[in-house]
């Protein structure tokens, strides 16, 4: 399980299209900081802090669907499929690995932006408990977004629509979930829950496709 | 009645707590004060333990002054603290909060209405008696030692003749009678006053920058790990432990951003006046400014002058003064990363920037700074070439107008010039500060004397 896991996220790591988003989100996240750092007019309800864990979170919400989309491996079919009469592994080990993997990434990909945070934080003056409660919702959100994007281009068999339909579910998640630590822990539920019930329809759907290739 | 009330004004009170400090106090000049003018306070703290460390607080309407205090010995000690409020009552409130049960003390006030005039009489001791006329009475060794002090006052009197004064008396009483003569000539509302210092939106200049050079140092480190990864081959583990270590270092970075470097000073963005008091060394300081602190935890600002305030304006129009341990004003607080607090500041210092030697037709403005002025502009009433910029010691000839054998009056400033050096520099204990603004600097002609007093 653990080699699966890894397997994606090095594969993942060596794709240039990774660091792109990588570069991509920091990089927005630094021109955040800079304009609205103390910030945005008329939105002062809020303190800056929150303004920019909400900036952080819609950053997850737009690129790593994308890079999800991108660098999993379950939109080819016909590799899954040879991965698993190859490896001998059950579909479901596979489905599994790779959830817990696009997983890790994202919160890898969503944790690049610590330091930014950092210094929001300062800005804000806001509670240590705050900063971890924020970053702790991010990788949620993260985590929620990989594994339905990963489970879209699965079942969609389409990496473009697996990234819209994926975006969008991830959206709607993000946004029906209250905020607080109550909607952190449910959003991580929900992607484990997802991830669990993509490994076992994996497990239903291509167990006799795999004996039938064979 | 005047006397009588001005008398209940100076009682003092005392109060003792149960075990430690003990404290007394007097308010106004004589007792009494007027709405929206300097106010002295003196509070004496006698103190029996062996060690008091505290704060004094005197509360009047919406004005609070808070000065540090610490006792390292027994003993007494008076401090002389100046309020003003618009919300003027007829009592304030001295406290002193301290590591034991608070004491509170409250001092009667009288408050001469803006409509009444205000008579002080100069009497040798409190006991001795004054004229019907006086609206307070003090004895000389109570005047105060600051100009600030008679901001109410209309006219000092000496019914039973002049006494002698301490130095620092003389001379807040001459100021006084200077700055009431230019006043009653227009010369000081001819003044420009300092204004609001403006600044953009958004984090400060300097904290922008260091952001900045933060964030390109975490970007460089994540393009070196993204170069790396996808060009060369690497063991599995070095993704991961790369992310970790730039991450890490990010943060560091981060934490690091008004700590070290030119981004750790406090920058104050100021607009100032500097109005010379005519025939002493002293100059009246009005400030307007926005500090801006580059770092999140406690900072404290410090202004260099005793005779001197700090306000802050806080919500309700509350005004809040704070003074450390050795009397010195102090904007002091926890701020953010960052963050901008206006306040205003008000100080009597000492050193002429310019003097003004009057020749009868002729006037010589001579500049005693250091440093260059610029835009030195004349008074209606002189005539002379003032130059672009006016460098240390330079000298502007200048000429009252004549028509018609008579010379006309100079009002306002006879010269107003302009520097980027600031009066007087704040200071911090642990970090640098920066002054950014303007200076203008107003010397006036000494008023004839021989317009008394109404």
């Amino acid at each position: 399980m653990r080699a699966l896991v890894w397997r994606q996220v090095l594969g993942a790591a060596r794709l240039p299209v990774v660091w792109g988003a990588v570069l991509f989100h920091v990089a927005a996240l630094v021109a955040f900081l800079l304009v609205w750092g103390t910030g945005i007019p008329l939105a002062d309800a809020r303190s800056p802090f929150e303004q920019f864990a909400s900036a952080q979170s819609a950053l997850v919400l737009l690129v790593l669907p994308w890079v999800v989309a991108r660098c999993t491996t379950v939109a080819d079919r016909d590799a899954f499929l040879r991965l698993a009469v190859r490896s001998t592994d059950r579909p479901a080990m596979l489905m599994l690995g790779a959830g817990a993997g696009v997983a890790l990434l994202a919160i890898a990909v969503a944790a690049t932006g610590l330091p930014l945070a950092l210094l929001s934080h300062q800005i804000s003056d806001a509670p240590a408990l705050q900063l971890m409660a924020a970053q702790m919702r991010t990788a949620a959100v993260a985590a929620c977004a990989a594994t339905l994007t990963l489970v879209a281009v699965s079942a969609s068999g389409s990496r473009l629509a697996g990234w819209v339909m994926g975006a969008a579910a991830a959206t709607v998640m993000v946004w029906l979930v209250p905020a607080g630590a109550r909607g952190t822990v449910l959003l991580s539920l929900f992607a484990a829950v997802v991830t669990v019930a993509a490994a076992q329809h994996a497990q239903r759907f291509w167990q006799y496709r795999a004996e039938y290739r064979a | 009645m005047r006397t009588v009330s001005a008398a209940l004004g100076m009682v003092v009170l005392v109060a003792t707590a149960s075990a430690g400090a003990s404290l007394t106090a007097t308010a106004g000049v004589g007792g009494a004060a007027r709405p929206g003018r300097w106010t002295p306070v003196t509070v004496s703290v006698a103190n029996p333990d062996p060690r008091l460390s505290g704060h004094l607080v005197v509360t009047w309407g919406d004005a609070v002054v808070r000065r540090r205090l610490i006792f390292d010995s027994p003993g007494t000690r008076q401090i002389e603290f100046y309020l003003r409020t618009s919300d003027a009552a007829d009592r304030l409130q001295v406290r002193l909060e301290g590591s034991g049960t608070p004491i509170e003390i409250a001092v009667p006030i009288r408050i001469v209405r803006d409509d009444e005039r205000f008579d002080l009489c100069v009497i040798d001791d409190a006991s001795a008696g004054s004229s019907a006329s006086c609206t307070a009475s003090v004895p000389a060794p109570a005047l105060p030692a600051s100009v600030r002090g008679y901001e109410a006052v209309d006219q000092v009197l000496w019914p039973l003749g002049r006494s002698r004064l301490r130095p620092d008396q003389s001379s807040a009483l001459r100021q006084f009678e200077t700055l009431k003569r230019l006043n009653q000539r227009g010369d000081l509302s001819l003044t420009p006053q300092p204004a609001r210092p403006t600044v953009g939106r958004g984090l400060p200049t300097s904290t922008g920058r260091a952001v900045l050079g933060a964030a390109a140092l975490y970007l460089s480190l994540l393009c070196f790990l993204a170069w790396t990864c996808t060009r060369r081959a690497r063991p599995a583990a070095w993704a991961a432990i790369g992310i970790a270590a730039a991450v890490a270092a990010g943060s560091a970075a981060s934490l690091a951003v008004g700590r070290v470097g030119p981004a750790r000073a406090v920058t104050v963005h100021h607009q100032s006046v500097l109005q010379q008091i005519p025939g002493s060394d002293a100059a009246l300081l009005s400030m307007r400014a926005i500090a801006e602190f580059p770092v999140r935890g406690t900072t404290a600002l410090r202004l260099p002058a005793v005779d001197g305030v700090i306000e802050q304006s806080l919500s309700r129009g509350r005004a809040v003064e704070e003074l450390d341990a050795d009397g010195f004003p102090t904007l002091d607080g926890e701020f953010s990363l960052g963050a901008r607090r206006a306040f205003g500041a008000e100080a009597v210092i000492s050193g002429a920037v310019l003097t003004v030697d009057d020749r009868g037709t002729s006037v010589r403005i001579t500049n005693r700074s250091p440093y260059a002025l610029d835009g030195c502009q004349l008074a209606n009433g002189l005539r002379g070439a003032a130059p672009e910029v006016l460098p240390p010691g330079g000298v502007i000839e200048a000429a009252r107008i004549a028509d018609d054998d008579t010379t006309s009056e100079v009002l306002g400033p006879a010269v107003l010039c302009t520097t980027t050096q600031p009066a007087i520099a704040l200071t911090e204990t642990h970090r640098p500060v920066i002054m950014q603004g303007t200076t203008i600097v107003a010397a006036y002609m000494t008023p004839p004397t021989s317009e008394a007093l109404p």
